[in-house]
């Protein structure tokens, strides 16, 4: 068989969705996981282990937007 | 004046579902969504009594078809037999389109003569050879698909392959599923794949 030039109109990541039966709301998560932002805040993260209860190391992403936040509200809590 | 209707924008993937083909099936994905036409599989389709009948009608809404028979071979378990799915639907996809005359059926091998030699029928026809590697599944794709205006090139369509696989876990995660071959892994992978290209092929 030769090569074919498809005429169809070129499909959008709305009409995949829609064609495959996403819905919108999945649809957006599904933006938000292959998005820049998730890309830069999953590199921003850092990694630590954590001793849980069982003895046991636990790994725990630290999220550097979170990180920030919560050495602000250290800072105001100790004025 | 009518409403135009659309043409249609859907590949058919015949391809296997298993662990060792996970690579090629996402780079069938990514290649596929890089030329902005939407994959469609069997995956789609719940295990029901009128399954062969969906299938068919999968099958006639596509107007391409994709069809891998690299992993016809025998299994492991007893009593050994080789998987006839993919045959059977390449079978029927050719049946269709023969009938109604369009559509076009792509058969994907991963060495050469190899079809030849299994399913000497479609003697005439030359396999797309992409030696089980995902660069030769890109490859291929770019012999069969011209675009007008935007023509993926094989590194655009890598790209989308390796975002692709870097977003798989979260992806697998949060639909549930050990592996990509279930619906909604399948259908969430399609949609983030469409979103990348949407980001690299422009």
């Amino acid at each position: 068989m030769a090569s074919v030039i498809p005429d169809s109109v070129f499909a959008t990541v709305e009409d995949t969705a829609a064609i495959l039966g996403v819905s919108k709301a999945r649809l957006k998560r599904l933006l938000r996981i292959a998005g820049p932002s998730a890309r830069a805040e999953k590199a921003r993260a850092t990694v630590k282990y954590k001793a849980s209860s069982n003895g046991r190391w636990k790994k725990a992403v630290v999220i550097a937007t979170r990180r920030k936040q919560k050495r602000g509200k250290t800072k105001k809590a100790a004025h | 004046m009518a409403k135009q209707k659309r043409p249609r924008t859907e590949v058919f993937l015949n391809i296997p579902y298993d662990k060792k083909f996970e690579r090629l099936f996402i780079a069938y994905i990514a290649g596929v969504s890089a030329f902005r036409l939407v994959p469609r599989a069997t995956l789609e389709i719940p295990d029901s009594s009128r399954r062969l009948d969906k299938i068919l009608k999968l099958i006639g809404d596509c107007e391409y078809s994709i069809h891998d028979l690299s992993r016809v071979e025998l299994d492991r378990k007893k009593p050994r037999t080789p998987r006839f799915n993919m045959p059977f639907e390449l079978g029927l996809t050719v049946a269709h389109k023969k009938r109604k005359k369009k559509g076009n059926w792509y058969v994907f091998e991963s060495t050469s003569y190899r079809m030849e030699k299994s399913l000497s029928d479609l003697n005439g026809t030359d396999a797309k050879i992409h030696d089980g590697k995902v660069g030769g599944v890109f490859g291929e794709l770019c012999q069969i698909f011209k675009r007008r205006g935007r023509q993926p090139t094989v590194q655009q369509m890598a790209r989308i392959y390796r975002e692709v696989r870097r977003d798989q876990a979260a992806i697998l995660k949060e639909s549930g599923a050990k592996t990509p071959y279930k619906a909604r892994a399948f259908r969430d992978i399609c949609v983030v794949a469409g979103e990348w290209a949407d980001q690299v092929v422009v």
